[in-house]
């Protein structure tokens, strides 16, 4: 009994000895590109179900892989009880995640320096909507020879959405991986334009409008200390990306915002081995801030920050779910005969389905209840949903508690949480949600 | 018979590779020098310019060159005659075309046009190239795009090389905007380094059709174009079209209209390149004997009678030269036959033409000398170019960036200054006094009064005459030669063309021509993007004027002070000062409205309107005494307001606005000098001095009252 006790104490310590080399922090915002979806009766954006799973499970699964420990999720006011109950009752992941609340509706760099005193080493800043096929090893191998200021993911998406903004990114071409420009299209008008100064620095750069900004950053710890001085820096993609990228070439701006200062109170972790190496130190080390990119085509990658991106994202993730070991039917769930669900669709625990209710390329969530003689395909339908019979339910997001009463016939709709469909609604392309809501 | 016929005659017109040679560069670079000899025949290490031209295009496969002169026409025509290309066996056939009335590229192309000479892609290319491309390959690539894409027209073959390489001319480098996978060239645009350029911009509807495009500012143009036969024919549909690239490309590229693509071709293992300037003339001189160019050295002998050996230490020497025991070779030495070099002579990084005579005890570094020039002892040269049949009597010394033109005599004991230009030929002064001006700032005023003297007859103590009617201080007792000065045109923007000219000029340096700052700055630190004092006087002028319109604005108009402030912050941000600039120009304008005649009242009135303002642009102590010293230089250039200054100190402090440190603290850092300033000064503490005497008193006050408490 008494060696059993030691032992035990032994592991715990050694647990809290690790030293960590990453820290992760986890923005689970609002996420205002996703109403009705992220509503109050519904979810908040980071627990929104991809196939049948929160959102940010992926990436909890993702930073698992990466073997970070210490991870922390920022969540605003209204997100705080359903995603301490999710961490706390649901999720069965080895991490344990401390969940930071903020005031509501803050930048994303806002929210940083509001716990920087937790920011104790180089951290990643991932966001919670984010489903990637990346081992995240690759990312940080090469986070780690590079040694920037940060490095950046960006992504070839495999399918263009119409919401997204055109981004504008410039890589330097001979190295093919430091960042030197970026714009969003939103900020550009009719004229896209260079420093000089860049273009002598780096010759040759390459501009791509293919890429997407991943939104996952590993800065170096002393960004953090920038980030808390400069109050005016308050979007981590908008204000603090832009500036250190324009730091690499403009010395002035360097010197301005003492950012040389910043950067050289950290040793990178290269210095010494440089200092003993034989071969020549590379000239590109010697600029205090370096940004890197990493750019991610062969697989897949995507974000569910907007509607149409999230339902691709179920959509995807359905039919490859095979490989993330979901199983497509519950064992709980309830299908009647001649009922047939595609091997794209999921369904759920406990959801009950009547007869002939054929379900293509669908997700169903848990305690669903649907009737018979009803057809539904390309939708998401999440938990406690009631369907009634004979409804025809096309590229639809519905969300928890909703009900739709028979002889619905709803296309490319969103239903918010608990809203009730009166039977016979005919609806294209509409957000049906309560009103008290519009307001 | 007839269709059978033509059709052969077809495919043979295909099968004849054209190219168009423009031996008129348009320009003035070369000037005194190209007065005698066109730019083309200018030797480059002992072989004229245009001899690298047609090898490299005989190697290409052409067979068919169209030469386009128009200066020197009949020394081009002649050169070209007795040369081997007009031999039986030259693969390639001349022919020259001599449009003396062409101004430039277009005009060369538009009268090729009018000839109808082509019939198929050609070639264009300048007269001044040097180059070991494997064009052929570049053709095919061109004719392979053709077939893909019906609207190209034109394929721009530029070599890859660093931004600060050596043979990419300063002040005239270009930006290419490609896209990445087919090499289409989707923008384009020169710099120069006058003016500055800080941004380069280009349309976003590029985007729209290339996703991805690559901005290259390593590319060495060097101006060989693989053009199809629609291209004169554009040139005579826009006949304002002058330069190939500034006009013809920016215009098609910008053009809706015509829907006309045009490539680059980047080569990156051959070498390329113009003799455009005297920069890049040194630049390939040293590229040739250090074999970049390879197999186009000097020892492949391509004139026919040259019988140049490559030895060691990159030392290249031809039959017949006479080297003394003790003279020395240091690398990089090209010496020509009938040469004979004395004692002690060291030469170094330089080419020696043929028939050179050089004296004992001669420094030569860097130095181009050419045929039949005589170096007497004891000379010393460095970086400068030596035409055919100069003389350079005892103890002449050349310093860099001189250019002597043919038959020049100068010496003895003679020193040139840096970037002297001498010639032969008198210059032709137009309205010489307003130049005179501008040639001040310039630091060979000395030696320039000749042209002067003889133009207006005005006479000039300084220069004396020798005996040959040459000025003594220039070119000594018997020297022969008048002094050259790059033209200023009046026109603005010819004077930057000048200022870009400097740049490209032989031994180009940094610290050297004092009025290229900016461009130094280029050069020594690539990332800066520091004012040039030149801007920088204008651009304040500017923001000076700017701001007090803006705040006469406000004064009219009633603006807030928040909205004031505003308006000056933007003014700032966008012209890049600090607020010490803004107080300088804001505080005198809002003092300036106060009334006097309505005496305190009238002070306060303003002050309580605008101080506000004022105080939002004061942040430190320091800012606090720096208004006040903005006040004192205002008082005292307006005596007669005096009286008032006490009363806005006294105000700015009731309303905390300058608080009683910063005023003590300048009272006294002043105070001591003052007794050697004029007398206004004095006057500003006299009338300064009660309220400073009541000031400390209060802090007084102040302390003995917190020591009580303690």
């Amino acid at each position: 009994m008494l060696l059993f006790d030691s032992e035990k104490k032994q592991t715990k310590q050694k647990h809290h000895g690790r030293i960590s080399e990453f820290q992760a922090i986890i923005l689970a915002g609002y996420g205002h590109k996703l109403y009705p979806l992220t509503e109050e009766n519904n979810v908040p954006k980071a627990l929104l179900p991809v196939a049948n799973k929160p959102m940010i499970h992926y990436v909890l699964n993702w930073l698992e892989k990466a073997g970070i420990i210490d991870v922390n999720i920022i969540s605003e006011l209204s997100g705080e009880h359903k995603i301490g109950h999710y961490l706390k009752n649901v999720y069965e992941g080895k991490l344990k995640p401390n969940l930071e609340v903020i005031k509501e509706d803050v930048g994303t760099a806002d929210a940083l320096r509001l716990i920087k005193d937790k920011i104790k080493c180089d951290f990643i800043v991932i966001s919670c909507d984010l489903i990637t096929e990346l081992m995240p090893h690759h990312l940080l191998d090469y986070h780690r020879t590079h040694d920037p200021t940060f490095t950046a993911l960006y992504y070839e998406p495999h399918n263009t959405f119409e919401g997204d903004s055109k981004q504008f990114v410039g890589i330097d071409s001979t190295t093919q991986s430091r960042l030197i420009y970026v714009a969003s299209g939103a900020d550009l008008d009719e004229e896209f334009s260079l420093r000089m100064s860049l273009l002598w620095k780096f010759p040759r750069v390459d501009i791509h409008t293919t890429l997407q900004d991943s939104h996952v950053y590993i800065f170096k710890r002393w960004v953090i200390d920038l980030i808390a001085q400069r109050k005016a820096i308050s979007s981590v993609c908008d204000h603090l990306v832009p500036l250190l990228v324009k730091c690499q070439y403009q010395k002035l701006l360097l010197e301005k915002e003492g950012i040389d200062k910043l950067a050289n109170s950290q040793e990178p972790y290269q210095k010494i081995a440089h200092e003993y190496s034989t071969t020549r130190n590379d000239d590109s080390k010697s600029s205090p801030v370096r940004c890197q990119i990493y750019i991610y085509r062969t697989g897949f990658c995507s974000r569910g920050n907007t509607i149409p991106k999230y339902c691709d994202l179920n959509r995807h993730l359905s039919k490859a779910s095979n490989e993330l070991n979901i199983s497509r039917i519950s064992p709980s769930a309830e299908i009647r005969t001649r009922t047939q669900v595609g091997s794209d669709s999921l369904i759920g625990d406990d959801t009950k389905i009547d007869e002939r209710t054929p379900i293509k390329r669908s997700t169903i969530g848990a305690h669903c209840i649907i009737g018979k003689n009803s057809k539904i395909s390309n939708s998401i339908i999440m938990d406690h949903v009631i369907i009634e019979d004979n409804v025809k339910i096309d590229g639809c997001t519905i969300c928890n508690g909703a009900k739709i009463m028979e002889k619905s016939q709803l296309k490319d709709c969103i239903v918010g949480g608990g809203f009730i469909v009166e039977s016979e609604t005919q609806a294209k392309n509409e957000q049906l949600v309560e009103f008290n809501d519009l307001s | 018979m007839g269709p059978p016929k033509s059709s052969g005659k077809n495919i043979e017109a295909e099968n004849v590779l054209q190219a168009v040679v423009l031996a008129d560069s348009f320009n003035e670079r070369f000037r005194p020098i190209t007065l005698d000899k066109p730019r083309c025949l200018l030797p480059l290490c002992n072989t004229p310019l245009l001899e690298y031209t047609f090898e490299f295009l005989a190697v290409a496969g052409v067979q068919e060159v169209y030469l386009f002169c128009r200066e020197h026409s009949e020394k081009i025509k002649k050169y070209v005659n007795e040369s081997k290309w007009n031999r039986s066996y030259s693969p390639i056939k001349i022919i020259t075309i001599v449009t003396p009335e062409a101004r430039s590229v277009g005009d060369a192309l538009r009268e090729l046009d009018a000839k109808q000479l082509i019939n198929s892609d050609f070639i264009l290319i300048s007269g001044d190239v040097v180059s070991n491309i494997h064009l052929e390959k570049v053709i095919e690539a061109h004719r392979m795009r053709k077939a893909n894409d019906k609207n190209a027209i034109m394929t721009m073959v530029v070599k890859e090389a660093s931004p600060f390489h050596r043979t990419r001319a300063l002040g005239e480098s270009s930006i290419f905007v490609l896209d990445v996978k087919t090499n289409e060239c989707v923008h384009y645009e020169s710099v120069e380094t006058y003016p500055r350029k800080r941004r380069m911009v280009m349309d976003m509807e590029i985007f729209n059709k290339h996703t991805d495009i690559q901005i290259r500012n390593d590319l060495i143009d060097c101006q060989i174009d693989i053009c199809s036969v629609e291209v004169p024919a554009l040139f005579t549909e826009n006949f304002d079209y002058q330069d190939m690239r500034k006009d013809f490309v920016y215009g098609i590229l910008t053009s809706d209209l015509l829907g006309k693509t045009i490539y680059c071709h980047v080569v990156k293992d051959a070498y390329a390149a113009r003799v455009r300037s005297l920069q890049t003339y040194d630049a390939i001189s040293k590229d040739i004997l250090s074999r970049w160019t390879y197999p186009i050295v000097p020892d492949s002998n391509l004139q026919e009678g040259d019988s140049y050996e490559y030895m060691r230490g990159q030392i290249y020497k031809e039959k017949n030269v006479e080297l003394s025991r003790s003279c020395s070779l240091g690398e990089k030495v090209l010496i020509g036959a009938g040469t004979k070099i004395a004692d002690h002579v060291n030469i170094t990084n330089s080419v020696i033409g043929r028939g050179v005579n050089i004296g004992p005890n001669v420094e030569i570094n860097d130095a181009y000398i050419w045929d039949d020039v005589t170096i007497n002892a004891n000379c010393s040269i460095s970086r400068s170019i030596l035409a055919n049949k100069v003389i350079l009597e005892e103890n002449v010394i050349v310093n860099k960036g001189c250019l002597i033109g043919y038959d020049v005599v100068i010496g003895p004991n003679v020193t040139l200054k840096a970037h002297t230009k001498i010639s032969k030929h008198k210059q032709k002064y137009i309205a010489f006094e307003e130049k005179d001006k501008e040639y001040e700032i310039e630091d060979e005023r000395e030696e320039r009064g000749e042209g002067k003297e003889d133009d207006d007859g005005k006479d000039d103590n300084n220069e004396e005459l020798n005996k040959n009617g040459y000025v003594i201080n220039l070119v000594g007792k018997i020297g022969k030669g008048y002094l050259w000065v790059d033209e200023i045109s009046d026109d603005e923007d010819e004077a930057i063309n000048l200022k870009n000219v400097q740049v490209a000029s032989l031994a180009y340096n940094v610290s050297n021509i004092s009025l290229s700052e900016s461009s130094a700055s280029i050069i020594s630190d690539q990332s800066s993007y520091e004012e040039s004092d030149s801007d920088e006087s204008t651009a304040q002028e500017i923001f000076q004027k700017e701001v007090v319109q803006t705040l006469e604005r406000a004064f009219s108009d009633g603006h807030t002070v928040e909205i004031a402030l505003l308006e000056l912050n933007t003014l700032r941000l966008a012209s890049n000062t600090n607020f010490h600039d803004l107080r300088v120009v804001v505080i005198p304008t809002v003092i300036n409205r106060i009334d006097i005649k309505k005496g305190m009242i009238g002070t306060k009135e303003i002050l309580t309107r605008w101080g506000p303002l004022i105080a939002k642009l004061i942040f430190s102590n320091h800012d606090q005494i720096d208004t006040i010293k903005i006040l004192q230089e205002y008082y005292t250039e307006n005596q007669s307001q005096l009286k008032v200054f006490a009363q806005i100190c006294r105000i700015l402090y009731e309303m905390d606005i300058i608080e009683e440190e910063a005023l003590i603290e300048w009272y006294y850092s002043t105070s001591t000098i003052s007794a050697e300033l004029p007398s206004t000064k004095n006057n500003i503490h006299m009338q300064i001095k009660p309220f400073i005497t009541w000031l400390e008193e209060a802090e007084e006050d102040d302390d003995d009252d917190e020591n009580k408490n303690v």
